[in-house]
């Protein structure tokens, strides 16, 4: 709780002076860690959890784009907002303690979750990315908007995948229509629909990045709307 | 693509089902539908989406576009005509513009690559141009070791004095996208396959039982089909799931026998499924199941052919069918058999299955005990009055009558607290197991395209390898003789990273500099 807390705030201040974003980070990745060891599972059930893994991917990627290339303060900013208000957010969550029932003892279930916030943090990313490149127009942006995105593309498949498998040992059938397999295809159709127009010449550029941007809108409907609104084979 | 100008509706539709356009239609289509049966609980009771529909748009409303909705069938979306269509369309979409787009890039990738001509190299964008000493013959060692250093194997051609040195690699990475392309394909045949070939069923089996049949979701079924369905199982029950066996005892032919048994909703497994033992592994003292188990024996001809401890996570599969670990309950008081093993205060130990009422002794001593009552999940009100807590068996207690010498009274013991075990007399009898009490939920599945699926994710995973980090590469080189020595002109492509090839050119063409001083 109060390692969250302290991520908030060097978040908050992050959006000033740099530094403190990774100082929040690592303040975010000890508490994570010692929530698994303390656990013995990886701590990526219920909200609170995976609002921390969020924010935390998302620096950490941030980290990765700004070896490849420097980046705008703006971008920065936006980032060190967005970790400060999903932690916050986390903060009022109660985090999930209780024992996990059966069916998400296992590995499948571990790689599976870990993989989907892998790439929603870097969908998150080619958004803030996205926003940069429309208000800048560096071409060198945009490319890195389509890098993140088709690594964050291919782990979603692969969790997708996981998924599938798991889903087959647990119950026997591979998918279920619920409303969280549903927006999750819809969320693969959407990024899957990007990556096609961005080969588009009518599209390249400008519209695909909107495209790249937008994303953000349903890949936070897929992750806490659906969990939030409907009930699902997402609910434990 | 250039096609020909007389377009006829066939092309044109053709056209329209392979385009983007279609694509994102769809996608809007599926989306908007998806927001709305999203709200909508699926399968869920009427008064439900009334009471969703009411909140949004008013009491008054609400009736009418329940009808409505249901009548379109958005109250079970995933299974309604037109959302199957939408998908079907999605993939009629992926296929043909696949097929539309193949035959180009089959073309690029069936030729083996061929030396340009001067002005086919001056269209190139990506180019580098500049002089080196020596004669073309004399220079080409070093151009060919440094073309290589970019990772394409080398061709050499000679037209005039020209020399040209061209490679490529990674040709067939081209077709990546269609290997994605055909895996969603295969998926979905997969499922298909499944839908149309396999069946999901389930089934409870009450400890110590063999099943020889489960069960698919029906309607509701008239008291005679109830009478039939009856009827049919007990004669595949007493045929040990030999269909044909239970057909000849009920008179009738076995392919009528099996579809009044699909229209009934019983699935013969054609071999029985016995269990032998349920158990609920608890989180410490809690109520909160940690694992739940079943010990199944898969009984054919009758030999036991496997028996198969399964959990959640570890189904048991044999002859195409697969049981699952899903659920499990209690059953009806009946004739439950308790475990118990007594160990008298001079250490002599006996296990033994005893029923209600049946009088034991502990060895060793003169105590007699039998039980004289069952309670499933025992707990005491404040004023200690035994009540059952919860409808699963939660803390499994028997009350034990016992009776040393003169004296006799009555005892809990429970199974899940080892403080209850021990007799005022240092004796201590435990409850080890009740056999007969519970019952375990299955879910019983045959999916005969399930490996079609699994082969689809593997295409998938190759396919979004092959079609995102690996690209294809084309490097020219023109060696063309000139006063004091040899013009060099370098061209390449490739189909993506274009920056990374850029950067692998410059630093080409510096070692070839580097090479000159």
């Amino acid at each position: 709780m109060i390692a969250s807390a302290i991520s908030v705030v060097l978040y908050l201040f992050g959006a000033e002076w740099r530094p403190l974003i990774y100082a929040g980070f690592l303040v975010q990745s000890g508490y994570l860690i010692h929530r698994g060891f303390e656990l013995g599972r990886i701590p990526l059930v219920g909200v609170h959890d995976t609002l921390n893994f969020l924010a935390a991917s998302m620096v950490a990627f941030a980290i990765a784009i700004q070896a490849a290339r420097k980046q705008k303060k703006d971008f920065y900013m936006m980032l060190a907002l967005l970790c400060a208000v999903f932690t916050g957010f986390a903060l009022f969550q109660t985090p999930y303690a209780t024992p996990l029932p059966p069916v998400l003892k296992t590995y499948w279930f571990e790689l599976h979750v870990a993989m989907s916030f892998l790439s929603y943090a870097l969908f998150w990313i080619a958004a803030l990315l996205g926003i940069i490149y429309l208000r800048y127009g560096e071409a060198e942006v945009e490319r890195l908007q389509y890098k993140s995105i088709f690594v964050g593309y291919s782990l979603f498949s692969l969790s997708m995948i996981l998924g599938v498998v798991w889903a087959y040992l647990a119950w026997g059938t591979y998918w279920l229509w619920t409303p969280k397999e549903l927006w999750t295809s819809l969320l693969w159709l959407y990024y899957g629909l990007y990556l096609h127009a961005r080969l588009w010449n009518r599209w390249s550029g400008r519209p695909c990045a909107v495209l790249g941007t937008v994303g953000f809108g349903v890949v936070l409907f897929t992750y806490l709307g659906v969990g939030l609104l409907m009930k699902s084979s997402h609910s434990f | 693509m250039a096609k020909d100008k007389n377009n006829t509706i066939v092309d044109r539709a053709w056209d329209f089902m392979a385009s983007i356009k279609l694509a994102i239609i769809l996608f809007a289509l599926i989306s908007l539908t998806s927001i709305v049966g999203t709200i909508l609980e699926q399968n869920a009771a009427p008064s439900k989406n009334i009471q969703v529909l009411g909140s949004l748009f008013g009491e008054s409303l609400a009736p009418t576009l329940y009808v409505a909705f249901e009548k379109l069938g958005f109250m079970d979306m995933y299974r309604s005509w037109w959302f199957l269509m939408l998908l079907m369309l999605i993939a009629a979409n992926l296929l043909i513009c696949s097929l539309d787009r193949l035959p180009r890039t089959w073309r690029l990738v069936k030729d083996p690559m061929k030396p340009l001509s001067k002005e086919h190299m001056a269209a190139i964008p990506l180019k580098r141009e500049f002089t080196i000493k020596g004669k073309p013959g004399a220079a080409k060692d070093a151009v060919m070791k440094a073309v290589k250093k970019t990772g394409v194997k080398v061709m050499e051609s000679s037209e005039g004095g020209d020399i040209q040195l061209y490679g490529e690699r990674r040709r067939l990475s081209r077709l990546g996208v269609y290997v994605t392309h055909l895996s969603v394909i295969v998926m979905l045949v997969g499922s298909v396959i499944g839908i149309f070939f396999g069946f999901k069923g389930n089934v409870n089996i009450p400890e110590g039982a063999t099943y020889t049949v489960a069960f698919a979701r029906t309607g509701m079924l008239t008291p005679a089909q109830d009478n039939e369905q009856n009827m049919i199982i007990r004669a595949v029950e007493n045929a040990r799931g030999d269909v044909a066996v239970a057909a000849n005892s009920l008179g009738v032919e076995e392919d009528h026998l099996r579809a009044r048994m699909r229209r009934l909703g019983v699935i013969p497994l054609e071999f029985g499924l016995r269990l032998d033992n349920f158990d609920v592994d608890f989180y410490g003292m809690s109520d909160m199941a940690k694992e739940y188990s079943s010990v199944l024996t898969v009984v054919d001809g009758g030999r036991e052919i496997i028996k198969k401890r399964i959990e959640v996570n570890d189904p048991l599969k044999y002859k195409g069918i697969t049981f699952y670990q899903s659920s499990y309950g209690l059953m009806p008081p009946g004739d439950y058999r308790y475990i118990l093993r007594a160990t008298s205060r001079n250490g002599a130990t006996e296990t033994m299955t005893v029923r209600k009422g049946e009088t034991f002794t502990i060895p060793g001593t003169s105590v007699e005990a039998s039980v004289a009552e069952f309670n499933a999940s025992l707990a005491f009100d404040p004023s200690g009055r035994p009540f059952t807590y919860a409808q699963f068996m939660n803390n499994p207690a028997v009350r034990l009558e016992i009776k040393t010498g003169q004296e006799s009274y009555l005892k809990w013991i429970m199974k899940r607290n080892s403080n209850t075990w021990r007799l005022t007399s240092g004796d201590v009898i435990e409850l080890r197991d009740v056999i007969g009490a519970q019952y375990t939920g299955l879910q019983v599945r045959r999916d005969p395209g399930v490996w079609m699926v699994y082969l689809g994710c593997a295409l998938m995973s190759l396919g979004l390898y092959i079609a995102f980090f690996m690209n294809h590469r084309k490097v020219w080189v023109m060696l063309s003789p000139a006063k004091g020595g040899t013009d060099i002109t370098v061209a390449a492509s490739a189909n993506k990273n274009r920056e990374a090839l850029e950067r692998k050119i410059d630093r080409m063409v510096s070692l070839l500099r580097e090479g000159e001083k």
